[in-house]
């Protein structure tokens, strides 16, 4: 699996880590960490990988900085409009993740055919 | 792996021997090689090892005023002083940026880890207020802009409604659970901006660590807690680091563009001078367009956010960018303007209750008002307790070390031909504020904290000013005495006030009591502001502090406290009236001078004896008294 590949399956499964979390019972340990890394990595990182920066300790930075400022922003939409709900934040977060990831398979797709075409 | 007389005659690879002397040299060279490698690593875990042991024996009620450095045990500093000489030796080199990584994580865990694991509390009673915020949007699902108490917070909620989501996500009742750990975490992402920062600035290893290290020692405000400035704190580091990084190369206006604009040949000339790049400057990181246009939709998102969380930063960013695009070290030249467009609109549209509230004039009014402002960052020395008054010297004097050694640091690159112009404009940008406005009392400080990344850049400097220079050993030993002056200021400066921001769990017991009991539309008494408090339900109350009385009503209330504090506590639109009074407040108005030694004590013993009191609640730390008549508590 490329380094590319990669981040996509991590990021696709901590999604899915944090809503089986929410809807299931991960456990008082697991969940804090999942939902950590989640919030902390993921919704930035989907969208950081598409820069290809190449190195990895900006990278990280910018994922992070950028994990952080989507969260921000989602939950406060939510809490200036009164639109507060832990599952509807969760899901745009996830989502989010989600597109980034699929962005980065359709990067990765097109730089392959762009590569085979040359 | 030291090298014996016995293996050097035994070993048939003995270079004595077998070897010319160029090879007896080299031999010696891979061992010290592997000492190299090694060394640091032994180093790590000695230290760490070191400051583990050295905690369990901590009695944090025997702190006195000069704080935690008053109970640590030498075995921490046994193990701050292996780190530092195995710092120092490692960043001789750097050539292992992990193993200096590893240091400077370490370096942050043991200043950062030690109150809360010594404490297992939550610092600062800001914090809790904090917390309080967060607690109030996880339990109506909403910011009310409009709200009397603590409404800037709702005006600029980001930070806190990040963390209600967060702290629900994760499953906890309350961001008690790991606000805590908020100044180890902030300075644990920070250092990832911090070295994006020094990487643009130079493509020396030795002088990039070592900022980075110099950055840990000095930064002893205490802006690293829970709390909005934190975060945004650490999105402004990464907005400058992509713009130094990848907008950093930028072609100026040729000479007669300038003279035709400037229209003086000699200011022209000087303009030229700061605009030109040092050769010596790291390049600009390349980008393609696509890379480009990528990090600068995440620079305006960024700035986003920290113009819905925080207050000062956006400005702070503002000023910053602005010179570096001034002074063509930022060729995204319209991010300003449009950053001032961005923060315009939010204190417009978003934060207009807060305008409202009379902050507006407050904020006018202060505009110019250079000297009081500064001396409203500064606390009164006469008052203060001996202890306090040392520990405000050292913090002062920390500060002027760290402004000193950057102007010696500067000097010297400029010296070698660097001229750090971008970096420089960096130290000064935040300077113009403290005309603005006092920002609480706290101003000085903010300008010092957004102002030392680039200061610690050339203190750092002062050692390795060239790529050149400073491989001798006695370089190494100057990192060693240097980061030990400043260490020896830093612990003094930064936990010299920890026995007031301490909480024992006693307190928190008392202060958790008391929001369990108080029906909503009660007034809570407290001699200072300085214990875990409004952590929950707090807009339910109102709030009064017997430090904001006058110097007059504090002379009536120590002539006749059970009268005065009658008289206050027995306002009829109340519910209920509580009066709280802790060991944390205790320690503040005495470190601190803000009342009569023992008067705190006389006032328990006084309303402990009178009938018209009743002590609801009683620990070691606490005691919660209302009027009898409208008691229902336990003691």
């Amino acid at each position: 699996m490329s380094r590319s590949w990669g981040w996509i399956a991590v990021l696709t499964v901590s999604s899915l880590v944090v809503a089986l979390g929410f809807a299931g019972d991960l456990g008082a340990v697991v969940r804090p960490l999942a939902v950590f890394w989640f919030f902390l990595v993921c919704p930035g990182m989907a969208f950081v990988r598409l820069l290809n920066l190449t190195v990895w300790l900006p990278e990280l930075t910018l994922a992070v900085t950028l994990s952080l400022a989507l969260d921000t922003v989602v939950a406060e939409v939510m809490a200036v409009n009164g639109w507060w709900s832990l599952s509807a934040g969760l899901l745009a977060l996830i989502t989010l993740t989600l597109i980034g990831a699929a962005l980065q398979v359709g990067q990765i797709i097109w730089q392959q055919l762009h590569v085979s075409q040359t | 792996m030291s090298i014996t007389m016995k293996s050097l005659l035994h070993s048939n690879s003995n270079p004595l021997l077998n070897s010319p002397s160029s090879d007896f040299w080299s031999y010696l060279t891979d061992r010290v090689g592997t000492w190299g490698a090694i060394g640091p690593l032994l180093g790590l875990i000695s230290a760490l090892a070191a400051w583990a042991l050295s905690l369990p024996g901590v009695s944090l009620s025997a702190m006195t005023d000069l704080g935690l450095v008053s109970v640590l045990p030498p075995l921490f500093y046994v193990g701050l002083a292996i780190l530092t000489v195995s710092f120092a030796w490692t960043v001789r080199t750097a050539d292992r940026p992990g193993m200096l990584g590893a240091h400077i994580l370490v370096l942050i865990i043991i200043i950062h880890a030690t109150p809360v694991l010594l404490e297992g509390t939550l610092r600062y009673a800001w914090a809790w207020k904090h917390v309080g915020i967060v607690d109030y949007i996880q339990r109506h699902g909403r910011v009310d802009p409009g709200i009397e108490f603590l409404n800037a917070y709702h005006n600029w909620p980001g930070f806190f409604a990040l963390n209600a989501l967060l702290t629900e996500a994760a499953g906890f009742q309350s961001a008690l659970s790991y606000a805590a750990w908020a100044p180890a975490f902030f300075n644990l992402i920070d250092l990832g901006a911090l070295l994006l920062i020094y990487q643009a600035a130079t493509t020396d290893r030795r002088l990039v660590w070592f900022s980075a290290w110099f950055f840990y020692l000095t930064n002893w405000i205490g802006q690293d807690y829970f709390a909005p400035q934190a975060f945004a704190y650490f999105l402004y580091l990464v907005i400058i680091g992509i713009c130094l990084t990848w907008f950093g190369d930028v072609t100026g206006p040729d000479t007669a563009t300038l003279k035709r604009w400037l229209r003086f040949d000699r200011l022209a000339t000087a303009y030229r001078w700061l605009i030109t790049s040092d050769s010596s400057e790291a390049p600009a990181a390349p980008a393609t367009p696509f890379q480009r246009a990528g990090l600068l939709i995440v620079l305006v998102f960024l700035f986003m956010t920290i113009a819905s969380s925080h207050q000062l930063t956006p400005f702070m960013v503002i000023a910053a960018l602005l010179g570096l695009v001034i002074f063509q070290r930022c060729g995204a030249r319209t991010l300003p303007v449009l950053m001032g467009a961005l923060t315009g609109t939010w204190i417009v549209f978003m934060a207009a209750d807060f305008m409202r509230h009379g902050n507006t004039l407050a904020m006018l009014e202060s505009l110019g008002h250079l000297f009081s402002n500064i001396n409203a960052n500064l606390i009164d020395l006469s008052r203060a307790s001996p202890g306090q008054k040392l520990i405000a010297w050292m913090s002062r004097g920390l500060s002027l070390t760290v402004g000193i050694l950057a102007l010696a640091g500067g000097l010297r690159r400029l010296r070698a031909g660097y001229r750090d112009v971008g970096l420089a404009w960096l130290v000064l940008a935040p300077l113009p504020l403290i005309a603005g406005n006092s920002y609480g009392g706290e101003m000085l400080f903010r300008i010092y904290f957004f102002a030392l990344p680039f200061l610690a850049f050339f203190g750092a400097a002062l050692i390795y000013p060239t790529p050149e220079a400073g491989h001798a050993w006695r370089s190494t030993g100057w990192v060693v005495v240097l980061s030990a002056v400043l260490l020896f200021g830093f612990f003094f400066a930064y936990y010299g006030k920890e026995r007031m921001f301490y909480f024992t769990p006693a307190e928190v017991d008392a202060a958790e009591y008391l929001y369990d009991t108080a029906p909503a539309n009660s007034l809570i008494i407290d001699a200072s502001a300085n214990y875990p408090w409004a952590f929950t339900k707090y807009e339910n109350y109102d709030y009064n502090s017997l430090t904001e009385l006058t110097p007059a009503e504090q002379d009536r209330l120590w002539a006749n406290p059970v009268g005065e504090m009658a008289d206050m506590m027995g306002n009829r639109s109340y519910a209920a009236t509580y009066l709280i009074l802790t060991r944390s407040q205790k320690a503040n108005v005495e470190m601190l001078g803000l009342m009569p030694p023992g008067a705190l004590d006389q006032l328990i013993q006084a309303l402990r004896h009178s009938s018209r009191f009743q002590e609801i609640y009683r620990n070691a730390d606490a005691d919660i008294f209302t009027l009898a008549s409208s008691a229902g508590g336990h003691s």
